[in-house]
């Protein structure tokens, strides 16, 4: 490693670097004046392809919502300018011209995505290489009729592992590119922000936890927030994994002793185990940990609860204790539920097991039922329950009416798929997928039809499509909300100050 | 101006600029460049966008271009030097401007020595003093309209904007125009309240959106409280200077001996305060590690001698890089073996976690660099580090991750520096079959694996070697870490299994440790022989076991001769358990 030297030449290339960024923007305005002046240039294709283009974000053929923001995108090709004609119903027509990507603009994208419900795009993208136009054979993006929820929230932190610095908890607008703070740490120094939670995308019942000197699990239930300390005497931790009870009266969540080990070899980087866990069910009104036996047994790791649509199952992933960190690739959980009785706050004295992947000698992480009861989806891995850094970590889905399950290859990659969340009609899947370079993760929405297929995932799009290249914060758990969360921040700096509302239990 | 005033001006200027210069140059060099290190800007405009997220945008999007040039030999001087003589041009004219005092050239020197002495602070952002440049010229632009209505329009508008631009440098403008409207015989109440209160309750009212804490929020850009003595100090400049006019021309010797002389006070003083030369010497040794100059790093820190973890970490890293830790390791102070691996916890600083990572890098240990350069990324300042970037892309090339390595590439392909670097390395990228480095690297990394925690370093030692035994570097520091930890034991149970193998001359520190433990296990004549042993190092050793016998364990008689050798560490050095 040398220092460049100090000399003019650097100093002129450093002056040309700040007018090339001047430049690079009143290039860029002036070329958009262009397009919207439609001077673009005439495309006379010299060649005109049988292939499809590659695109970057692949957009090719996917099954979009009718409200979501414009799929811009690049060809993944070198060239001097990238023409697109996107045709929709009724002839409505968006005509695009840059010198890199296609850049649509929102007003016209939901005009023509509102009158092509129930229809497909038709795009044709021609390129410029050595002057010459090269057109590839048109594709097609198909407009669902199914709505889906408003946005999407999701915590942006560095793929770090155990220590955190900068992170924070965001929402992005779906049908626009608007992304916003709802907390980020900076507010609450040495805090780690995690585990946001909604009642089925419903943001007036909202949980997230602030770990650090000042900090607690803030619940937000119907409206009105409470800081709470929910460590117990009969639990081992702080609640950690979430997930909201339909009727917003319970909070099931695990409780979990965590560590963290490193691979050693290339390719595998980071483990992170339980050496014990459990499972219990927080009741608001009464501001009360619930459990029984069968969810708390030594002999067995509990974790990754989950209700059923109808409230009355309790769903978690379970597996025979091994010794940790020793016998690390050993730990494999199962699906299972237990019934759950919401009138008054009990148990079933019975386990089932929904999902036997032991017998697979694999194992479940993350089970999340959709919320019309149709299905439950998975994310099954060769071993252990961090499947965020598994590779092999693919999504499943388990039909709950004639209990098969199959691996959805609609949507998996050959990289890590995990953390998954349904909509609120059940009919779009956001999931959480390493598939773009092996170390960050990225949001992919795709479509259910209701025959259980999905439809081809796209990447949640970007006003700019080289957003993601140079993001070095993972979207980690992406959840729908059916509106734009409001955390009254004032409210919680004060709550933060206060003594925390301390949970109990009772067994 | 008269020709006398343009001379001062010159003189101040020309002094000013040349003083700091020097004083960044040869004194705080490095401070500098890892002030860039820290940092990463994009010639981009989603990077450009970025800058909305908080207050200050444009003094936060100059001060970083400018820190750019930090890179650059002498660049981070110049750019100080040239900040500090325009700012110090500036307070002058405004000083001048409200007082309208003989002297505002050398009133104006105050600010640029509280703000050199700031920038002593690592966490302290060339933004901070553009917001305060900025501020300065705004204030200039008010002073010179001369319509009332005018000056009241402006005045408001930047109420409202000031502190979206300037960031929190801005509290100081209402001030500054109350002082300068007053000066001039112009009072208005309603105004100055009106300016006053928008720019003193638009942090506070803007926070929650920006998601800054009270504090942070009246001293955006800057990080700490510390930041405010460099407003604080030119309205205590103005104040001097409006109260002290009168008595300018009766003593105008007086003042410009006494003004120039209350500046070198100051600005000493503020260096004494505020600056750490010894944070400068463990960041020379950090940064020549960086750049590749081992040599350098051993010179420095044979000069330095510091008794720092973090100099000995450098230190023993670029020992080991030449081969020569079992040799030299002693000459150095050695904290047992935390000076060997950084460890990267919540309760370390965030420079530790920072460098933490070149060790792991270094011994091949490419997971636990990765993690670590990561989250040196992360809990750099600023969360983006070109330096962090750097490395992560050469971790990614190691472990033969294309993908990712070609994202931090592709990054630093955005910026005006490191361009050049990332084009270089994506051209090895492109023949890394053939390329001697990176078959070298690659060449460290274990085939098999394993699970260890971050802070079990004898673990992931152990199995580094293991795996590679030809894997000197790790070796070595196994061996060390034993010995470090008097762990003889062990080390010979290693030097044994991978030691031997190694084809050189059995290493000074080596020869010693085996003395002992051949001595207490009672080894014989042909086990000792076995070692090949120099025949001077069992001659000392004998030398030193008599005198050691003779003044029964005297300390002061065996340091002169055995100071640096295994056997006087074996029994003088106590370890703490942290």
């Amino acid at each position: 490693m040398t220092l460049n030297e100090f000399n003019i030449k650097n100093i002129l290339q450093a002056i040309g670097g700040w007018r090339l960024a001047a430049g690079n923007w009143l290039l860029a305005t002036g070329f958009f004046l262009l397009v919207l002046s439609s001077c673009s240039e005439k495309v006379s294709p010299t060649d005109v392809l049988k292939e499809k283009p590659s695109l970057f974000p692949d957009y090719v053929g996917v099954t979009i919502p009718a409200t979501i923001a414009p799929l811009n995108f690049k060809v993944k090709a070198e060239y001097t300018a990238i023409d697109a004609v996107i045709k929709g119903r009724n002839n409505q027509v968006i005509h695009l011209q840059d010198a890199k990507e296609i850049c649509i603009p929102v007003s016209k994208w939901t005009k023509m995505l509102s009158g092509s419900k129930g229809d497909s795009l038709q795009i044709t993208v021609s390129i410029k290489q050595h002057d010459k136009w090269k057109q590839y054979a048109p594709f097609a993006m198909y407009v669902s009729t199914t709505p889906i929820d408003y946005g999407l929230v999701y915590r942006l932190i560095a793929p770090g592992y155990e220590v955190y610095s900068k992170m924070g908890i965001y929402q992005r607008n779906l049908s626009n590119f608007d992304q916003s703070p709802i907390v980020e740490n900076t507010l609450i120094p040495g805090s780690c922000v995690n585990c946001h939670s909604f009642r089925q995308s419903n943001t007036k019942d909202m949980s997230f936890h602030i770990r650090g000197k000042k900090g607690g699990t803030a619940l937000i239930s119907n409206g009105k927030m409470n800081l709470l300390n929910t460590k117990t005497d009969k639990t081992m931790s702080n609640f950690v994994y979430p997930f909201w009870h339909p009727s917003g009266n319970y909070i099931a969540y695990s409780v979990n002793n965590t560590h963290q080990v490193f691979h050693e070899a290339a390719g595998k980087r980071v483990e992170v185990g339980d050496a014990a866990s459990d499972v219990v069910v927080y009741d608001i009104k009464n501001n009360q940990a619930i459990s029984c036996n069968l969810l708390m047994q030594d002999s067995i790791f509990e974790t990754f609860p989950s209700f059923s649509a109808d409230g009355r199952t309790l769903y978690f992933c379970r597996a025979a204790h091994k010794k940790m960190p020793a016998e690390f690739n050993e730990v494999r959980y199962n699906l299972c539920s237990i019934s759950f009785n919401p009138d008054n706050g009990t148990f079933g004295d019975r386990i089932d097991t929904l999902f036997n992947a032991v017998a697979l000698q694999k194992s479940v992480t993350f089970p999340r039922p959709s919320p019309d009861g149709k299905y439950i989806m998975f994310t099954l891995i060769d071993y252990g329950n961090f499947s965020i850094w598994h590779k092999e970590a693919d999504l499943y889905l388990l039909d709950l009416k004639t209990k098969s399950t199959r691996r959805i290859d609609e949507v998996n990659s050959d990289d890590t798929e995990s953390y998954h969340s349904w909509s609120s009609n059940s009919r779009w899947f956001v999931f959480s997928s390493r598939r773009m370079d092996g170390l960050y993760t990225r949001p992919f929405i795709a479509y259910l039809d209701e025959n259980g297929k999905a439809g081809k995932p796209f990447l949640l799009p970007q006003k700019d499509t080289e957003y993601y290249d140079r993001l070095l914060f993972s979207f980690n758990i992406p959840e729908f909300v059916n509106e734009k969360v409001d955390v009254n921040i004032p409210e919680l700096e004060k709550l933060l100050e206060s003594p925390l509302k301390k949970v109990t239990f009772k067994q | 101006m008269s020709a006398s005033e343009k001379k001062r001006f010159g003189i101040v200027a020309l002094g000013l600029t040349f003083l700091s210069f020097l004083f960044f140059q040869l004194f705080y060099a490095y401070h500098l460049f890892f002030k860039e290190q820290i940092q990463l800007f994009l010639f981009n405009s989603d990077y450009f966008l970025s800058y909305f997220n908080k207050p200050a945008w444009l003094a936060c999007y100059a001060g970083d271009y400018l820190t750019q040039f930090f890179y650059l030999r002498g660049g981070g001087a110049t750019v100080l030097s040239l900040l500090f003589c325009l700012e110090w041009l500036l307070c002058s004219f405004v000083i001048k401007r409200i007082s309208a005092t003989k002297n505002a050239p050398l009133w104006g020197l105050f600010p640029v020595a509280i703000d050199w002495m700031l920038h002593c602070d690592l966490l302290y952002r060339v933004s901070a003093s553009v917001g305060f440049i900025l501020v300065l010229i705004l204030f200039l632009i008010y002073s010179s309209i001369s319509k009332r209505w005018l000056s009241t329009a402006f005045g408001l508008i930047m109420a409202f904007i000031g502190y979206w631009l300037a960031g929190s440098s801005f509290l100081v403008f209402p001030l500054l125009i109350m002082v300068y409207d007053w000066e001039k015989g112009r009072s208005y109440l309603l105004k100055w309240l009106l300016i006053g209160a928008v720019i003193f309750l638009i942090p506070i009212a803007l926070r929650h959106y920006y998601l800054l804490t009270i504090t942070q929020s009246y001293i955006y850009p800057a990080m700490n409280l510390q930041s405010i003595l460099l407003r604080a100090s030119l309205i205590l400049v103005l104040m001097a200077a409006f109260f002290l006019k009168r008595f300018e021309v009766k003593y105008s010797r007086i003042f410009n001996i006494t003004i120039p002389f209350a500046f070198i006070f100051l600005l000493l003083f503020g260096i004494r305060a505020n600056a750490s030369f010894d944070r400068e010497k463990i960041l020379s040794l950090d940064n020549e590690f960086y750049f590749g100059n081992t040599d350098r790093v051993i010179e420095l820190s044979q000069k330095y001698n510091l008794k720092s973890r973090s100099a000995t970490y450098f230190t023993n890293m670029a020992l080991a890089k030449k081969g020569e830790l079992p040799e030299y390791l002693l000459d150095f102070y050695q904290p047992a073996a935390s000076g060997l691996i950084l460890p990267v916890m919540p309760d370390e600083n965030w420079q530790s976690i920072f460098v933490s990572n070149e060790v792991f890098f270094l011994l091949g240990d490419m997971n636990l660099a990765q993690h670590s350069a990561m989250l040196g990324n992360t809990f750099s300042p600023y969360q983006r580090s070109s330096r962090m970037i750097k490395r992560l892309a050469e971790i990614n090339m190691v472990n033969e991750d294309s993908a990712g390595a070609n994202k931090y590439l592709r990054i630093l392909s955005k910026t005006l520096f490191h361009k050049k670097w990332a084009e270089s390395r994506q051209a090895m990228n492109h023949v890394s079959a053939s390329d001697k480095w990176l078959i070298g690297k690659r060449a460290q990394i274990p085939q098999v694996d394993t699970l260890r925690k971050s802070n079990y370093y004898l673990t992931s030692l152990s199995f580094l070697v293991e795996q590679n035994p030809n894997n000197l570097i790790a070796l070595d520091y196994l061996l060390c870490y034993h010995l470090l930890n008097k762990d003889l034991k062990s080390f010979r149970k290693v030097y044994d299994q991978y030691g031997r193998l190694i084809n050189r001359p059995v290493p000074s520190l080596y020869g010693e440790a085996l003395l002992i433990q051949l001595l207490s296990s009672q080894a014989s004549q042909d086990e000792v022989a076995s070692y090949a042993i120099s025949p001077k190092k069992i001659k000392d050793f004998a030398d030193y076991t008599q005198l050691f016998e003779k003044t029964k364990g005297e300390i002061n008689a065996l340091s002169g001769r055995f100071g640096k050798s295994y056997w006087f560490y074996y029994h003088f050095a106590t370890i703490q358990k942290r």
